[in-house]
């Protein structure tokens, strides 16, 4: 009877993949491989997901079924202004997510998998900050323009960055249209860089002494932590 | 078994995973642990330094730190006046410290100085004791302007200064003299006679009272001291009788300060039912550009009287000079009390001139000072004080200066001890200040030391702001009295001909007040960063 209602409602949804896991659920351990597992061949399909990378889209190929290899790229951009010209400074920040990556899942049993590979990591945070009134210095009025700016941007230490993660379910179904996968891992990307510019009065602040204090400030978050959710469909 | 490693496999994975994601979220509280905003104060783009001087003497008044010169800021561009730090007092009243006082401009648009839109304030110095003396300052680019303020001690007067104080000269009675008086310089350079039955008011209005008291001040022409000490300077801003206002230059014939006060300490301006005849010696060494000649029988001169609150002599009227007792004189009847001035006025001038190129021998610092007298060619009296702050190759403009006179400048040799004029160029010889060709100056430059040095200052209130301060530094030898400049910009400062264990007294001037320290110096850097401001001072300029 619980096999009925899981079918039933795997069916009414169209995830036919969790049909064949509940299947799989009800009959195996997942950490054994099937004899039928091992004789899936070739495979080819598409992949959206979610990560913290950004949303992006995959294009998985399964070598064969403890191998699959996944090219990706995601996207995700994020514009906060603070534009309150009842404080005295406002800014803006820009985050910017985002990668293209080249990826091998192995799987270790029959819904675990590790995943390896390169990321080209586009990530980047930009953080501005402006005056918006005038100061007064004695009865010298101070503009904004004449007090400046800081920029502050934070960028991975390397472009292209080795990936490691583990993860649960099918990037690629091995009998079914869909499936459904979730990792987590991490970005190796290095000390992250920094960028900081300074105008007008502010100037000095934006000092290569500076940037470089930062820089070893920040030098710990050398590993970028991804979370992946990840819906597939094959094709082949 | 094989179900038992491919358990194990996983759950490492996972750990280690576990693992980096905490190791990249930790220490993201301590991302900007030591950075501060640094700021430049570098606010302010035009700086004067005033310096106070006894005439007589040459020492700057007050040097010992005893007193202090009130100097009071009057004249067009007054309000736009500040103290280095961006402090103006309402008054429009400073002291001067150690015979100094710093002195900047608003960096507003209204108040940056150029050639089309020159600013012009007084700056008029009070001391007890002293004459009461004021001199205009005419700005036209940005920058730093010295100026050196020279006055008389009515008890000490320099060469060709005469001072007569005499006290309870007369009586007057709800302003009326009741007796007539007369007043004279030693040597009689110049006489005030006060007829009885004059009124005397002061400039409220109100009339004198009780016992007089009269100074009289005469100023010789031919001499450089005196000269030197015109309340005004010769550079002056006029009246002219028809009412136009005119800049230039004095050819002066003889100058006289007078001052009549009453038992209260009122000081009489303005006269009724009556007027003070002023007799003055005119040395026959006086240059008479109206002849080209030296001064002679018959010839006539303006009358000047001058308003030391806006700077600006008012023509009065002729005088005529007449041989006299074996002397050649002028007589002039006053209609109000003020200081009065003999002087031939020339119009011409322009407010940037010609180009300085000083042509060092040797590397020097990256700027130093280069100060001397200006003359006239044709009479080789004193015009003004030159002040140049020289640096690299860069030309160095003459401001406000008259056109088309021949004039020299004799350099001052001893601000520096390894910088000199060469011989050559001592004096420098310039036909016409107004045009547009440089005038070559060689200096003689010895490789000397200076030093560097850094300070970074804080408010204990905002302690991860840090401010680099630009203002003026004067310097000078333990021991000695000749004060050099320095200039402090966004923290750094190279202070040039400065010898290793050697010791300095380094101040520098602060709303009224002066701070002074002695440093002997053992090395070519310093760096005082992480300076601590008073409170009063954060509070006041930077509102922390």
């Amino acid at each position: 009877m619980k096999r009925l209602i899981i079918i039933f409602f795997a069916s009414v949804f169209g995830f036919s993949n969790l049909q064949l896991q509940a299947q799989e659920m009800q009959e195996e351990s997942p950490f054994e491989y099937a004899d039928d597992d091992q004789r899936q061949g070739f495979g080819f399909g598409l992949g959206v997901k979610l990560s913290t990378f950004g949303p992006g889209a995959e294009v998985i190929a399964a070598i064969n079924p403890k191998l699959h290899i996944r090219l990706g790229g995601t996207y995700f951009k994020y514009k906060y202004t603070h534009d309150d010209k009842n404080i005295d400074i406002n800014g803006s920040a820009d985050a910017r997510l985002g990668s293209i990556s080249l990826l091998a899942n192995y799987y270790i049993a029959r819904i675990f998998f590790v995943s390896g590979g390169l990321l080209y990591n586009m990530n980047e945070v930009d953080l501005n900050g402006y005056p918006t009134k005038s100061i007064t210095i004695g009865v010298v009025d101070v503009t904004p323009q004449e007090i400046g700016t800081l920029d502050f941007k934070v960028q991975p230490g390397s472009s292209i960055t080795p990936y490691l993660g583990i993860g649960l379910g099918r990037s690629l179904s091995k009998n079914n249209i869909i499936s459904f996968a979730v990792e987590a891992g991490a970005a190796f990307h290095g000390k992250p860089k920094v960028e900081l510019n300074a105008t007008g009065m502010l100037e000095p602040t934006g000092s290569e002494e500076q940037r470089l204090l930062l820089e070893d400030n920040l030098s710990s978050l050398n590993i970028y932590p991804m979370l992946n959710f990840q819906l597939s469909f094959r094709f082949l | 078994m094989k179900k038992n490693k491919i358990v194990w496999f996983p759950a490492i994975t996972m750990l280690l995973a576990g693992l980096m994601l905490i190791s990249s979220c930790k220490k993201l509280k301590d991302s900007a642990e030591g950075a501060k905003l640094i700021i430049n104060y570098d606010l302010i783009e035009t700086t004067i330094d005033v310096q106070f001087y006894d005439a007589a003497t040459g020492e700057l008044i007050g040097r010992n730190g005893d007193a202090s010169v009130m100097a009071k800021i009057t004249g067009p561009a007054k309000d736009g006046v500040i103290d280095i730090t961006g402090v103006q007092h309402q008054s429009m009243q400073y002291a001067s410290q150690r015979g100094m006082m710093g002195l900047a401009l608003i960096p507003d648009a209204a108040f940056t100085p150029s050639p089309n839109k020159p600013i012009t304030f007084n700056i008029v110095g009070n001391i007890p004791g002293y004459l009461a003396t004021s001199q205009k300052v005419t700005l036209v680019s940005p920058g730093r302007t010295q100026v050196r303020v020279n006055m008389v001690h009515l008890d000490n007067p320099p060469q060709g200064v005469s001072v007569a104080r005499e006290s309870n000269i007369g009586t007057a009675v709800a302003g009326r003299v009741e007796n007539p008086a007369t007043v004279q310089t030693p040597n009689n350079r110049a006489r005030i006679e006060i007829p009885a039955g004059i009124v005397l008011r002061d400039a409220g209005g109100t009339p004198l009272s009780g016992s007089l008291d009269m100074t009289v001040v005469h100023f010789d022409n031919t001499q450089e001291e005196a000269l030197a000490s015109f309340p005004g300077g010769l550079m002056p801003s006029v009246t002219r009788l028809n009412g136009s206002t005119e800049e230039g230059m004095f050819y002066s014939a003889g100058f006289v300060a007078i001052e009549l006060t009453d038992a209260t300490g009122r000081q009489a301006a303005t006269f009724e039912e009556g007027t003070l005849s002023l007799e003055a010696i005119i040395n026959p060494q006086t240059y008479n550009p109206e002849t080209d000649n030296l001064v002679n029988n018959g010839d006539q001169v303006p009358l000047w009287s001058y308003n030391e609150n806006t700077g600006e002599w008012t023509e009065e009227g002729m005088a005529s000079i007449v041989q006299s007792g074996g002397e050649l004189t002028s007589t002039v009847e006053l209609t109000h009390l003020s200081y009065y001035n003999f002087d031939w006025f020339y119009g011409d001038y322009c407010y940037e001139g010609v180009p300085f190129m000083f042509n060092a021998t040797n590397t020097t610092c990256d700027c130093y000072v280069m100060q001397g007298a200006m003359y006239r060619q044709v009479d080789n009296s004193f015009m003004t004080y030159v002040y140049m702050w020289v640096c690299g190759n860069e030309p160095v403009y003459t401001q406000y200066a008259p056109a088309g006179i021949p004039v020299k400048i004799v350099w001052e040799n001893d601000y520096y001890n390894n910088i000199t004029i060469a011989p050559e160029s001592q004096p420098t010889l310039i036909d016409d200040l107004c045009s547009g060709t440089p005038v070559q100056v060689n200096v003689i430059s010895q490789p000397s030391s200076s030093i560097t040095v850094e300070v970074e200052v804080y408010c204990v209130s905002e302690p991860n702001v840090t401010i680099r301060p630009s203002f003026g530094v004067w310097y000078r030898e333990a021991g000695g009295w000749d004060w050099r400049w320095a200039e402090m910009v966004n923290g750094y400062a190279e202070i040039c001909d400065v010898e290793v264990g050697q010791s300095y007294v380094v101040g520098i001037y602060y709303d009224n007040e002066w701070y002074e320290t002695e440093v002997t110096v053992t090395q070519d850097h310093y760096s005082y960063v992480d300076f601590a401001l008073p409170a009063d001072v954060c509070s006041e300029v930077f509102g922390y």
